[in-house]
C-alpha cells in the first residue's frame, strides 16, 4: 500500500504537472517519509523471515524510483516557465535545452504551431492542447492574446513599429507579457514606439468579456486602449482612444489598426522523467504480482 | 542462492537504477541558449519572405540564393542606418562581380518614404520594402541597422547589431569570397 501510494503520488505529478506544490517542501516529505515508512516496514519483514518480504522489496525498489524522480522535477526541480516569443522568434532556454522556435504566420489567420529544437538535434511541435514530455521536463502550448498593429502617418504612409522594452525590438505583434491593475481588474498591458513620429504608445487590452462587464452590455470584439506620449513621455491633447479589434483610429497624430488574436505561449514545467516513471510502475506491478502469487499459493 | 545475496543483488540493482535516474534527469549536453541578438543566429537557415521591391517587383531572399548576401535592416529615422548604406552602396559595386549581394530591407515604412531616403542616399542595391516587418522578427534585431551574413548555400554566418564600417563590411565579406 505504501508502494502504490508513493507511485501515485508521482504518477500524479506526470498527469498533472505545473502545479507549486511540488516544489514544496511539504511535497517532499511525503514522498520521503512514505519511502521511509515503506523500508522500515520491509526490515521488520525481513527479521521476521517473512517470504513476502522479497516481492515486497521489487515494489518498493518501483516505488524509490518514482520517488527519485519525484523529488528530481520537483523539490530539486526548476519553477515552471512561461515563455512568450513574437511570430518567428526564436527563444533559447536553458531547461530543456534547445530553442522554442514561434511560427512566422499571422496569428489572424492561422493556427500557430510552435517548435522545441533540442541540443540533443530532436524537434518537437507543441500543438495547443498537447503536452510534449521532454526528459524531465513537460511542456505544453497556452493561448494568450497578442495584438497585430499596423501604423500609419496622416498621410496614410506606413511607419516603423519597434517595441524598445520588449526581447523582439522589430516586431509589429505585441504579446502583453505584463499585467496591471486599473480600476480593481487585472489587465495585460504593453507598450511600443513609433520612432519615425516620435510616438510612443502605451496600451491596455480589453476582452470582449471584460468590455461587456465595465459597459454592461454585450461587445463582441476585444479592443485595445491606447494612450499616446511624444518621447519625452508627455500625454498628447485628446490621445486617449479605444481602437476595436479589426479596426484603425486616429490617435495623437498617427493612424493606428490592431487586430486581437490568440498566439501560443510554452509552458515548461518540471515533470517526472517518464521512462524511469514507467520502469518504477513495472518495477511495482512486478512485485505486486509476485506479492499476489505467494499470498493465493500460501492460502490454497 | 542465500536470502542474503538476493537481499545485496537487490540493493546493489536498486542503486544502479538509482543512480542511472539522476543521471538521466540531470545530464544535458551542452546548452541550447545561444545569447541573444543577430550573432546568435549563426548557422542557422535564412528565413524567407516574399515582399514588394523599391522597383515594383515581388522578391524573396531566396531567389538570391547561390550568391553571398549581406542582408542589411534599416528604416529611413534611423541616422545611423544613414551613414551605413553609402558604405553598403560601395561593398556592392566593389564586390558584386565577385557573387556578392547586398540587399536593403526597409522596416515598416511605405514605399515613398523607404524610395526617397534611396534616392537621396543614391542606392541602388536590392530595397526590399518589409511593411509588416517579417525580417526585423526573426532575425534577432535589437535596433537598427542590423546586419547579417547569408552564405551561397543560405546559411547565416554572421550576424552584426549596429551600424558597421566600411572595413567591417570587407572584413565579414572577403574571407567568404
Amino acid at each position: 500500500m505504501l508502494a502504490a501510494a508513493c507511485i501515485v503520488v508521482v504518477a500524479i505529478q506526470a498527469i498533472v504537472p505545473g502545479k507549486p506544490w511540488y516544489h514544496s517542501s511539504s511535497y517532499a516529505l511525503l514522498v520521503v517519509a512514505l519511502n521511509a515508512l515503506l523500508w522500515w516496514r520491509l526490515r521488520k519483514l525481513f527479521a521476521q523471515g517473512d517470504p513476502l518480504a522479497l516481492p515486497i522489496t521489487v515494489a518498493g525498489v518501483g516505488a524509490l524510483l518514482s520517488t527519485v524522480v519525484g523529488l528530481s522535477a520537483g523539490l530539486l526541480g526548476p519553477d515552471t516557465q512561461t515563455y512568450a516569443g513574437a511570430p518567428g522568434a526564436v527563444i533559447p532556454i536553458g531547461e530543456p535545452s534547445g530553442n522554442l522556435r514561434f511560427p512566422s504566420v499571422d496569428p489572424t489567420s492561422e493556427v500557430p504551431i510552435v517548435r522545441f529544437e533540442s541540443s540533443r538535434g530532436h524537434t518537437i511541435s507543441v500543438p495547443p492542447n498537447r503536452r510534449r514530455y521532454v526528459g524531465a521536463f513537460v511542456m505544453w502550448s497556452a493561448p494568450h492574446p497578442v495584438a497585430a498593429l499596423t501604423a500609419e502617418d496622416l498621410h496614410r504612409r506606413r511607419v516603423t513599429i519597434t517595441q524598445p522594452t520588449n526581447a523582439s525590438f522589430l516586431s509589429p505583434v505585441l504579446l502583453f507579457s505584463q499585467s496591471a491593475r486599473i480600476g480593481g481588474r487585472m489587465l495585460p498591458v504593453d507598450s511600443f514606439s513609433l520612432p519615425a513620429e516620435q510616438r510612443v504608445v502605451k496600451v491596455v487590452l480589453f476582452s470582449a468579456a471584460t468590455l461587456s462587464e465595465i459597459r454592461h452590455h454585450p461587445t463582441a470584439r476585444p479592443a485595445l486602449l491606447v494612450a499616446v506620449e511624444d518621447e519625452r513621455a508627455r500625454m498628447l491633447p485628446g490621445a486617449i482612444r479605444l481602437l476595436p479589434s479589426g479596426e484603425r483610429v486616429t490617435v495623437g497624430g498617427v493612424i493606428i489598426g490592431a487586430v486581437i488574436a490568440d498566439y501560443p505561449q510554452i509552458v515548461v514545467a518540471a515533470a517526472p522523467d517518464l521512462p524511469i516513471l514507467l520502469l518504477g510502475v513495472a518495477f511495482f506491478l512486478a512485485g505486486a504480482l509476485w506479492y499476489a502469487t505467494l499470498r493465493s499459493r500460501s492460502r490454497s | 542462492m542465500g536470502r542474503k545475496s538476493i537481499v545485496l543483488l537487490v540493493a546493489v540493482a536498486t542503486a544502479a537504477l538509482i543512480a542511472a535516474a539522476i543521471a538521466a534527469v540531470y545530464w544535458q549536453p551542452g546548452t541550447g541558449a545561444s545569447g541573444v541578438g543577430p550573432a546568435s543566429l549563426r548557422g542557422s537557415p535564412a528565413q524567407s519572405f516574399t515582399v514588394p521591391r523599391l522597383d515594383d517587383h515581388m522578391s524573396s531572399l531566396n531567389n538570391f540564393r547561390g550568391r553571398l548576401v549581406v542582408l542589411n535592416l534599416w528604416a529611413s529615422w534611423c541616422p545611423p542606418c544613414r551613414a551605413e548604406l553609402p558604405d553598403l552602396q560601395r561593398l556592392y559595386d566593389g564586390y558584386r562581380g565577385r557573387n556578392v549581394v547586398v540587399i536593403a530591407v526597409n522596416e515598416g515604412e511605405s514605399a515613398e518614404r523607404a524610395g526617397a531616403f534611396a534616392r537621396a542616399l543614391r542606392v541602388h542595391f536590392p530595397i526590399f520594402l518589409d511593411e509588416n516587418q517579417s525580417y526585423g522578427r526573426v532575425y534577432a534585431a535589437l535596433g537598427l541597422p542590423t546586419t547579417v551574413i547569408i552564405n551561397p548555400a543560405g546559411r547565416i554566418v554572421q550576424g552584426f547589431d549596429g551600424a558597421l564600417t566600411f572595413d567591417q563590411m570587407k572584413a565579414a565579406v572577403v574571407p567568404l569570397l
